[in-house]
């Protein structure tokens, strides 16, 4: 398989390491009512979908940024890879604009 | 007053424990170790990356994308990561490289020695791409000169820096791994040295 590092152009699979689910991003607020079922989500439940993925990719051997690559679990093609830190920024950025409005 | 210390015994030593840099010669390609290389690396720290960049920039006159190699008079710097570089200058002239760097970067990056943490070999020879084919999981032919890749090579994390498209390769690979490097390299050049020989 190869991954089209968003930095570092195509890369060969054997130097990432998996992570899991995307999801993994958005941990809970610990402060919330709802923290305990919250975490319990977040901790052990997840999405098990035929078709489009989005999950964490660790460039371990490379430059050892981690990605969100979106990959067909049917196919294994991978639709897309960008950088999670943008994908987090980008996420900040429209909640913030949300709590300013 | 004469000094009383007494004199020094202490001798530099390669990653092979020799006083002398090996050097392999087989079929057409040569694997050199170079010990005469300083080297620092330089992680920006969050305040302003750019600035550091810049300054990198100038001691090559150019600036440094990530994946390239840049090679100035004094200085070769390439990117490792984003915000992040790897500097190699001449060991005889600025053994304090990192010192140096430090003095002038400040608070806006972590400048770390790695003189003694990496050892640099340089593989080359024409049409060389035969032996690192066997060695390496990147598009060779396509990375044209002055590109730098950290990548795997069999089970070590290694820089690859082109200085001469199919001619000419650096190899960096952390100390502790010269003795394996050297074995996988050698072992992949005499392979491929057989196969060239006309039977």
């Amino acid at each position: 398989m190869i991954i089209p590092h968003p930095l570092l152009g195509p890369r060969d699979a054997q130097e990432f390491t998996y992570l899991g689910d995307a999801s993994l991003l958005d941990r809970p607020d610990p402060d919330a009512a709802t923290a305990a079922e919250d975490f319990h989500a977040y901790a052990y439940l997840r999405d098990n979908p035929a078709g489009q993925h989005q999950e964490l990719w660790f460039h371990e051997q490379g430059d050892r940024s981690w990605l969100v690559v979106t990959r067909d679990t049917t196919t294994h093609e991978i639709l897309n890879a960008e950088l999670a830190r943008d994908v987090v920024l980008a996420r900040r950025a429209a909640a913030d604009k949300g709590a300013d409005a | 007053m004469p000094d009383p210390s007494p004199t020094p015994r202490l001798s530099a030593r390669t990653a092979f424990g020799a006083t002398t840099a090996r050097l392999d010669s087989l079929g057409p390609w040569t694997l050199t170790e170079r010990p005469d290389r300083a080297l620092a690396s330089v992680a920006a720290r969050a305040a302003d990356p750019q600035q550091v960049a810049d300054r990198l920039a100038s001691r090559v006159g150019g600036a440094i994308a990530l994946g390239q190699l840049a090679q100035g008079d004094d200085h070769d710097i390439f990117g490792t990561a984003q915000n992040q570089w790897f500097v190699m200058a001449d060991h005889t002239q600025q053994e304090d490289l990192a010192r140096q760097l430090k003095t002038e970067l400040g608070d806006m990056a972590s400048v770390t020695e790695q003189n003694d943490g990496w050892v640099v070999f340089n593989l080359s020879g024409p049409g060389v791409c035969r032996v690192l084919e066997r060695l390496v999981m990147a598009d060779l032919a396509q990375m044209p000169d002055g590109s730098a890749q950290r990548l795997l090579l069999e089970h070590m994390n290694v820089v690859l820096l082109c200085r001469k498209h199919d001619q000419s390769y650096d190899i960096l690979v952390a100390r502790s791994f010269a003795l394996s490097l050297h074995h996988a390299v050698t072992t992949a050049m005499r392979s491929a040295a057989v196969l060239a020989t006309p039977s």
